[in-house]
């Protein structure tokens, strides 16, 4: 091990705190628990940088660590019983069409709401992918957070671009 | 195909979501944990004796009482909690202390794993619900026993017994139903990346 854990740790949250606190939103709404999940999150990746071997990126570790953390949580704490769904069903159940419904007035705050509301009914893995790709991260990086192909992570990519413009679309026809 | 600026302005509204407010501060996370810890294994033992008190008190009074088939059944029941427990123990010891890395497993490695653990924990439902069943049918048969001596008992323990039967029955084939799902999932998993 080149570094240790404390110089990666700090690293780790220098370099992603806020791209890690944004995914605690992509998991939890409540304010409370978020902070308890952002606390767990720390935690974890804390204690595993003490066995970082290089294999992959800092990068990589810190968003696996996080994502894993999460869906923990979420497998623990969820409330809701309501199954997750996969970015499939969505597209062909359009579920977007009716979160449009809700709100004709296209503000930042909204959309943004809206759509973390659309992240957390998705499915583990989908949502892994999801997030990464608002992180604005390629294909590759998501591949190596999720272990999927990345031939696959496009496909998915691909799903989610074409359901978040779907979206503002049927929105902006609402506003209008 | 749909334009892609749409997205990146949801890309940058996602990215510009306001900050939280509290910091993140480990130490206070790390001391509550703590203290729940120590109260869950202080609870944990403590009730692990008030059961073993329980159990060897209604086995000693049967025993003065009864004799016969009540203080063996009680036995295989303190028996069957004891190895499951022992059992259970032993499993979450040999998980209890995963490599630090572990939680740095790839995305659908550790999501299959979870899965794997509740489908795991599902299917084995009747080592830790079997003590209690057992329990009920050996006390329905005591109370009967004392009411209706002899082959009668069996005949009134019957109304108690059914409704047992079909509670388990139920309990179980609800568990058994929710691991399929999850074995489903687990090989929709495997399928999607193949």
């Amino acid at each position: 091990m080149g570094r240790d854990q404390r110089q990666l740790y700090d690293l780790a949250v220098r370099d992603f705190g806020r791209a890690l606190d944004r995914l605690a939103a992509g998991y939890e709404a409540d304010p409370e628990r978020r902070h308890d999940l952002r606390q767990e999150i720390h935690m974890q990746l804390w204690r595993s940088l003490a066995a970082f071997d290089g294999r992959c990126s800092v990068k990589t570790w810190t968003f696996r660590v996080a994502h894993n953390t999460a869906v923990s949580y979420v497998n623990r704490e969820r409330r809701n019983r309501e199954p997750l769904v996969g970015l499939e069903e969505i597209e062909r159940t359009g579920i977007t069409a009716d979160l449009a419904d809700l709100a004709p007035e296209i503000d930042r705050r909204r959309a943004l709401s809206r759509l973390s509301d659309l992240i957390r009914t998705l499915k583990p893995l989908d949502r892994q992918i999801m997030i990464s790709y608002l992180e604005e991260m390629d294909a590759a990086d998501i591949a190596d957070i999720t272990g999927l192909t990345t031939a696959n992570v496009a496909a998915k990519i691909h799903r989610i671009k074409n359901l978040l413009s779907r979206r503002f679309v049927e929105d902006q026809r609402h506003a209008g | 195909m749909p334009d892609d600026t749409k997205p990146n302005d949801l890309q940058a509204a996602w990215k510009n979501q306001p900050e939280e407010e509290r910091p993140v501060n480990l130490q206070p996370f790390i001391d509550r944990r703590t203290q729940e810890l120590h109260w869950n294994t202080r609870w944990e033992i403590l009730s692990s004796i008030a059961a073993a008190l329980f159990f060897l008190a209604i086995a000693w009074r049967l025993a003065g009482q009864y004799g016969g088939l009540q203080p063996y059944a009680f036995g295989a029941v303190i028996a069957w909690a004891l190895i499951s427990l022992v059992s259970f123990r032993r499993r979450i010891w040999n998980r209890d202390v995963p490599p630090p890395d572990a939680v740095a497993a790839n995305g659908l490695e550790f999501y299959r794993r979870e899965l794997e653990s509740r489908r795991d924990h599902l299917r084995n439902a009747w080592i830790w619900h079997g003590p209690l069943a057992l329990a009920c049918v050996i006390f329905a048969l005591t109370f009967a026993d004392r009411r209706y001596p002899g082959f009668d008992r069996w005949q009134s323990a019957a109304v108690l017994a059914v409704v047992l039967a079909i509670w388990t029955a139920i309990r179980v084939r609800t568990r058994l139903r929710m691991a399929r799902r999850i074995q489903q999932e687990i090989d929709a998993l495997n399928h999607s990346n193949s």
